[in-house]
């Protein structure tokens, strides 16, 4: 004990006696975790498993003609193809689903201004099997629904209570976009780290699905999507042709994936049937898990991977700078080490007191990072850019600054402290 | 002194000019990426806008819902183009669909090919009533459209219907390489369509922004003689006279909403051309200013380290540098030795980083389709870090060079 705190204390002084060096050691890890960790902390926001211990069992499908680059956009279909597949595999627990925004308001209150953008799923009934969401009141709407389009809705606890203040609201309507639909479900809250169902910009939205109704119920409803084949905001009448809804399966084992292949190639290939004479599109379907759709979307902006590697290197510099500045500043202090160890202390007690010196400079430094990191953020926040709601602080990247201060201060100071501690006590007296 | 010597000296010496090699590496590695993330986000700052100054004003996306409608027809933009055209100081109006700076939040884009050649090119498309008047293009070569080549319609009419095109001239460069774009035919795609003919291309008009001037090609921009029928979302570009625009863009909203019979002039937003242009790259001024902050603390950081190292190296080997002046060298020797080690070192580092840059490069390319700095870049960047070095080492060096003979006979 006497003896860390006699290593501490010839930490302290040894720090004091060179303040230039000291200052400039810590504000360039300061600068070097800052930096590094900021962007690492995008990185796993953007690269989260929106849905952890279920991404690689749920699959969608997506079809490529022959030949053909796999783009995301040959994942989406019009509702019909998807609501066939769909009844064609009653058995699985296969769901189609297309997102979007529009109006949504209590219908009992007229009077009231409706919410603009609210985000809206409209999917297939076996949903809630496939994406893991549990019920709280009520039921989910049924296979005839889903054929029928029946305007019946299931929504999230926390819309209930934004939009009727209480979670009892079975049985009462609200209206999406001029459409009325009856409430007969309470889901739980549900919002994976990334809204992974959506595409291209949509999937940074952190809004998650607050209102869920039948896929054909949609017909007649304005609704914004992303990632449509046809650039149109307007679907009332273009619901039909265009291309938004996608597949979604989950837990198939090896024959049932066959299976809902092979139906759903059959289904896309009638829908696009060519006139005859024309030779049909060989489509080559394939299933993709969550994490295989999100690579294929470019979730991660490729920027976002070119600054992970600058970052990177950014800090192995800021460490070897500083590694060098304390290699030289320990041995400039050779001939006093040499006494030290002429006088008895043993080779462990020099590295750990020049550890505790190095280790106590790279604590500093983090406690610096911290609000340099925090500025950074917010200052990216504050940004246009598309996936600016991810970025925030939060305990886990506290957390992995802590280790990055705790492992950087051990990088930096373990070989210049063991330089010092190497150097043979003869010698160091004898020399200068 | 011979080089071999030199080498001898530093291998005794291992760990520092081992430290210097390796931070400038890594210190190459981040400037020259950084240098190029700084270019792509200057190209779009520095690009012409190529529309007159002061005079172009553009309304962000109307919503029909705001007039209590699902769509508008063209007969209600005509209306509303002329309420406009009315306002005392309007020079142009357009309505239409994809904007400068996408203010209206749509914008259109595809990849056209030349219909004789197949060469492509990816192009923002501007859909509009008078598009060339209301940005103020001038046409450089060909016509404007007249009022043959506008079509009135839908959505899909865009593609099936509009049998002309006016283009810029860096899109009318990149499609028809060498040759007079007007009179040429091109695809609004990738591949030729079966059914039809190729669009013409009647008139060249100077260099205009795109909607999102991402990606370097902020130029390449088609414009289509389109009217818009039975949409729910438009955006107008109006042109008035410099001297006029502000009082023109106070009664905008007003003049707009009473036109298209919207609840209040305050579901109309509008811009002037280059505030909007500003607040689109805001976001870009800033990124600049992070990657020139990280630019100059990487030059600061790896000068000071080498600096640091240098002094502590000469340090070292004051006696050694006596017995060298002791046998006869020169102060200028001793200088120069410093200098050349110095470069020997960095000369190292700079090749070790160009090595590690490009494998990296290289394979963030293979699998995530990102563009690496061009060689010019990586040679540029180890110029500046031989420089740096020899800057950082100058202080040490003359020091050394200062050492005088007598130190040989001193300590030990």
């Amino acid at each position: 004990m006497a003896k860390a705190c006699y290593a501490l204390h010839l930490a302290w002084r040894g720090m004091r006696r060179h303040p230039r060096t000291s200052v400039m050691v810590v504000a360039v890890m300061a600068l070097g975790l800052a930096a590094c960790m900021s962007v690492l902390a995008i990185f796993h926001a953007l690269t989260a498993d929106p849905v952890p211990g279920r991404s690689g069992q749920t699959q969608t499908i997506i079809f490529p003609a022959k030949g053909q680059k796999l783009e995301s956009i040959e994942a989406l279909m019009p509702v019909g193809p998807v609501q066939q597949v769909v009844d064609r595999l009653p058995d699985l627990p296969v769901a189609a689903v297309a997102s979007g925004t529009t109006r949504v308001r209590p219908s009992s209150d007229p009077s009231r201004k409706s919410e603009s953008d609210t985000a809206v799923m409209f999917a297939t009934a076996r949903i809630p099997k496939v994406f893991g969401i549990s019920l709280l009141r009520g039921h989910w709407w049924t296979a005839a629904d889903d054929r029928n389009g029946a305007p019946v809705a299931v929504i999230g606890i926390d819309t209930a209570r934004r939009l009727f203040g209480t979670d009892d609201v079975l049985g009462k309507s609200i209206r999406l976009d001029k459409k009325r639909f009856r409430v007969i479900g309470v889901h739980a809250a549900w919002r994976p780290a990334l809204k992974f169902y959506s595409q291209r910009g949509g999937q940074y939205a952190r809004d998650m699905a607050g209102v869920m109704v039948p896929l054909l119920s949609g017909d007649g409803v304005d609704v914004q999507m992303y990632g449509m084949s046809c650039p149109l905001s307007q679907l009332t009448d273009k619901w039909k042709q265009c291309r938004f809804s996608q597949l979604w399966s989950y837990g198939l084992d090896a024959g049932q994936r066959q299976r809902f292949l092979s139906v759903a190639t059959q289904v896309v290939q009638g829908f696009y049937k060519p006139p005859p004479g024309v030779t049909p599109i060989a489509y080559q379907s394939r299933l993709l898990n969550v994490r295989e759709w999100l690579i294929l979307q470019h979730t991660v902006p490729d920027s976002v991977r070119a600054y992970v590697w600058v970052a990177l290197a950014f800090l192995a510099l800021c460490l070897l700078n500083a590694a060098g500045v304390l290699a030289a500043r320990f041995l400039r202090r050779g001939a006093e080490l040499g006494v030290r160890r002429a006088l008895g202390a043993s080779r462990r007690d020099v590295f750990v007191q020049h550890l505790i010196e190095s280790g106590s400079l790279s604590m500093v430094a983090g406690v610096i990072a911290l609000p340099l990191m925090l500025g950074a953020f917010s200052l990216m926040r504050a940004q246009n850019i598309p996936y600016g709601d991810l970025i925030r602080f939060n305990v886990s990247t506290f957390l992995a600054l802590c280790v990055a201060t705790l492992v950087t201060g051990l990088a930096v100071g373990v070989y210049p402290a063991w330089r010092a501690a190497v150097v043979p006590p003869a010698l160091q007296v004898k020399q200068n | 002194m011979s080089g071999m010597l030199m080498l001898k000296t530093m291998k005794r010496h291992g760990f520092i000019p081992l430290i210097v090699i390796a931070q400038v590496a890594f210190a190459l590695v981040v400037l020259v990426n950084t240098g190029s993330l700084l270019r792509q986000q200057f190209a779009p700052m520095l690009a012409a806008s190529g529309v007159p100054a002061g005079e172009v004003l553009i309304t962000h996306q109307l919503n029909a819902h705001d007039s209590d409608r699902s769509h508008w027809s063209y007969a209600d933009l005509r209306t509303a183009e002329r309420a406009i055209r009315a306002m005392p100081g309007v020079i142009a109006v357009s309505g239409g669909m994809g904007t400068p700076m996408t203010v209206d939040r749509m914008f259109l884009h595809n990849t056209l090919s030349n219909a004789r050649t197949g060469q492509n090119a990816g192009a923002d498309m501007f859909a509009g009533d008078h598009l060339v008047g209301a940005l103020g293009l001038r046409v450089v070569r060909g016509r404007d459209f007249d009022e043959s080549d506008y079509v009135t319609g839908g959505f899909m009419d865009i593609y099936r219907q509009v049998r002309t095109v006016v283009i810029t001239q860096t899109l009318a460069h990149r499609l028809f390489p060498g040759g007079h774009a007007v009179g040429q035919g091109l695809w609004l795609s990738r591949k030729p369509s079966k059914d039809r003919d190729p669009l013409r291309v009647v008139g060249v008009v100077n260099d205009t922004l795109d909607s999102n001037m991402a990606g370097g090609h902020a130029h390449n921009l088609l414009l289509l003689p389109f009217r818009m029928n039975g949409f729910g979302q438009v955006s107008f570009l109006v042109r008035a006279k410099p001297a006029q625009r502000d009082a023109v863009m106070k009664r905008l909203p007003a003049v707009l909403g009473q036109a298209l019979g919207m609840h209040g002039a305050q579901a109309v937003k509008v811009e002037r051309y280059e505030d909007a242009r500003a607040a689109r790259l805001h976001g870009n001024a800033v990124t600049s200013w992070l990657l020139l902050a990280v630019l100059a603390t990487v030059s600061v950081v790896v000068v000071l380290g080498i600096t640091g190292l240098s002094g502590f190296w000469v340090q070292k080997r004051t006696r050694e540098i006596g017995i060298q002046r002791a046998l006869g060298a020169r102060r200028g020797d001793i200088l120069r030795q410093y200098q050349f080690e110095n470069l020997l070192v960095v000369c190292v580092g700079a090749a070790l980083g160009v090595l590690l840059g490009l494998i990296v490069a290289e394979w963030l390319r293979m699998h995530f389709e990102l563009t690496s700095p061009p060689l010019m870049a990586w040679t540029v960047g180890a110029l500046v870090l031989v420089m740096f070095g020899q800057l950082a080492v100058l202080g040490p060096a003359l020091r050394a060079s200062r050492v005088p003979p007598v130190v040989a006979t001193r300590g030990a």
